[in-house]
């Protein structure tokens, strides 16, 4: 029977490095994703999902064994990744860098992959940048991740009705910035 | 109507409020909505770079070697603390060897059987100092344990880079002198007879290079077996942890036999 997150946490507290690694195999890809969109930025991604694992592991014993531990983790992630983009200061390279450099072709082809062009994706990637580091990290987590807005604004330290109001902000960025671009197909209400 | 405005567009979106009955009567809200989709469509549609299967081996490759970088500054932090507790206890030592020894009228009042000479300094003098001295000794040998181990189960085909245990055993050199030399003013010679066993070992490998040769490895590995360092030492720190660890390392010893 496959060990359970809370049982991997729990022997990885008493010192088990195999467990630990089995948390590091289930969860580094997602980590990775959501690192990628704060930082959008492949190294920074891969050095945030580093750093993610190890404040886990140093924080572990304060892990509620009643929480998610992956929500837990996407939390470490977030506040990674808030703390590289905060340390390069807003005139250094911050978020993005090399969205042209994504090769369309890595992969199995996805019908999206194909259909967004280089160009396209510099202009989303320029548009994430223009949002506050709040802006993002509320658009991500609201999103990308279906995090409910409570658990946001608990990662971001702000009330409800501020958080609400972030994602609306962000959203609106975008859609400003955006508008020009979209195709005219029509969505379901 | 009133239409629908920017929050409650988006609020409708992630589900968070219910407008479609709006949406369906109004074709401008509908227009809106519409505009909205589509540029959170072309969000979505930005790749995400992939990471293969192999990507959280490379993470866990990557952070086993940070976190036993930790475990190793927390073992660096234990041997200093070892240290400085060394130090108050042989300054403790030298405290009490300078006070003026009792008048011969306190001792004629106090004590009628006190050993006096050459052979009274041969037994360790206060037997509860000693278990002292063997408890603190205990830290150090666990910390020197771990170096000469690293150093007996190394391959000699293969050569041994010796970088880590060559910094270890410099942390440790003057630890073991300090003690070695405490252990025979105090009249143990267990203690110090072990601790002169090690102390050229250590020494040998604090001077020596990053890389051993297999000759040099060879030659410690012998010196190692052939006082039987690693089980003295075990025993040595165990005693400092209680009769039960003796036992038990006692049974595990002739288990290995």
């Amino acid at each position: 029977m496959e060990m359970t997150d809370v049982a991997a946490v729990s022997r990885a507290r008493d010192g088990d490095a195999e467990a630990f690694r089995l948390l590091v195999e289930r969860h580094s890809r997602p980590i990775f994703r959501v690192a990628w969109r704060m930082t959008g930025n492949e190294h920074d991604a891969d050095d945030v999902v580093q750093e993610t694992f190890l404040r886990a592991y140093r924080q572990i014993d304060h892990f509620e064994e009643r929480a998610n531990f992956s929500t837990w983790l996407h939390r470490i992630a977030i506040n990674c990744s808030l703390d590289l983009l905060r340390a390069r200061g807003r005139h250094d390279r911050q978020y993005g860098g090399d969205v042209a450099a994504v090769d369309p072709s890595s992969d199995a082809p996805e019908p999206d992959r194909l259909a967004i062009s280089a160009e396209l994706q510099q202009h989303v990637a320029a548009a994430m940048k223009r949002l506050s580091d709040n802006e993002r990290t509320a658009f991500v987590l609201r999103h990308f991740e279906g995090m409910p807005v409570e658990e946001i604004g608990r990662t971001l330290g702000i009330q409800v009705n501020a958080t609400k109001h972030t994602i609306f902000r962000a959203v609106r960025k975008l859609r400003d910035a955006l508008e020009p671009f979209v195709r005219s197909t029509p969505c379901n209400t | 109507m009133q239409h629908l405005n920017d929050e409650e567009l988006i609020a409708h979106h992630y589900r968070d409020a219910d407008a479609s009955e709006h949406l369906r009567a109004c074709a401008e809200c509908r227009a809106q909505y519409e505009t909205l989709c589509k540029v959170l469509a072309l969000v979505d549609a930005v790749p995400v770079p992939e990471r293969g299967a192999a990507y959280s081996d490379q993470v866990w490759n990557r952070l086993r070697w940070r976190l036993e970088r930790r475990r190793r500054r927390t073992w660096q932090w234990m041997v200093s603390a070892a240290a400085v507790l060394a130090i108050a206890f042989v300054t403790g030592e030298w405290w009490h060897a300078r006070q003026p020894a009792p008048s011969t009228q306190h001792i004629a009042l106090t004590s009628t059987s006190q050993p006096n000479g050459p052979a009274a300094t041969a037994q360790p003098r206060n037997p509860e100092t000693n278990k002292v001295l063997i408890y603190v000794v205990g830290d150090h040998l666990d910390a020197a344990e771990r170096v000469l181990a690293e150093v007996s189960n190394a391959d000699p085909k293969k050569g041994f880079d010796a970088g880590e245990e060559q910094k270890r055993a410099l942390e440790l050199v003057d630890a073991n002198r300090i003690y070695r030399q405490t252990a025979a003013r105090r009249g143990d010679a267990r203690i110090a007879a072990l601790l002169s066993d090690i102390e050229p070992i250590l020494v040998e490998l604090s001077h020596s290079g990053a890389q051993l040769s297999s000759e040099q490895l060879t030659s410690m590995q012998k010196r190692i077996d052939s006082k039987n360092l690693l089980f003295k030492m075990r025993v040595m720190s165990a005693q400092g942890e209680g009769p039960r660890n003796e036992n038990l390392l006692a049974a595990q010893h002739l288990n290995s036999l």
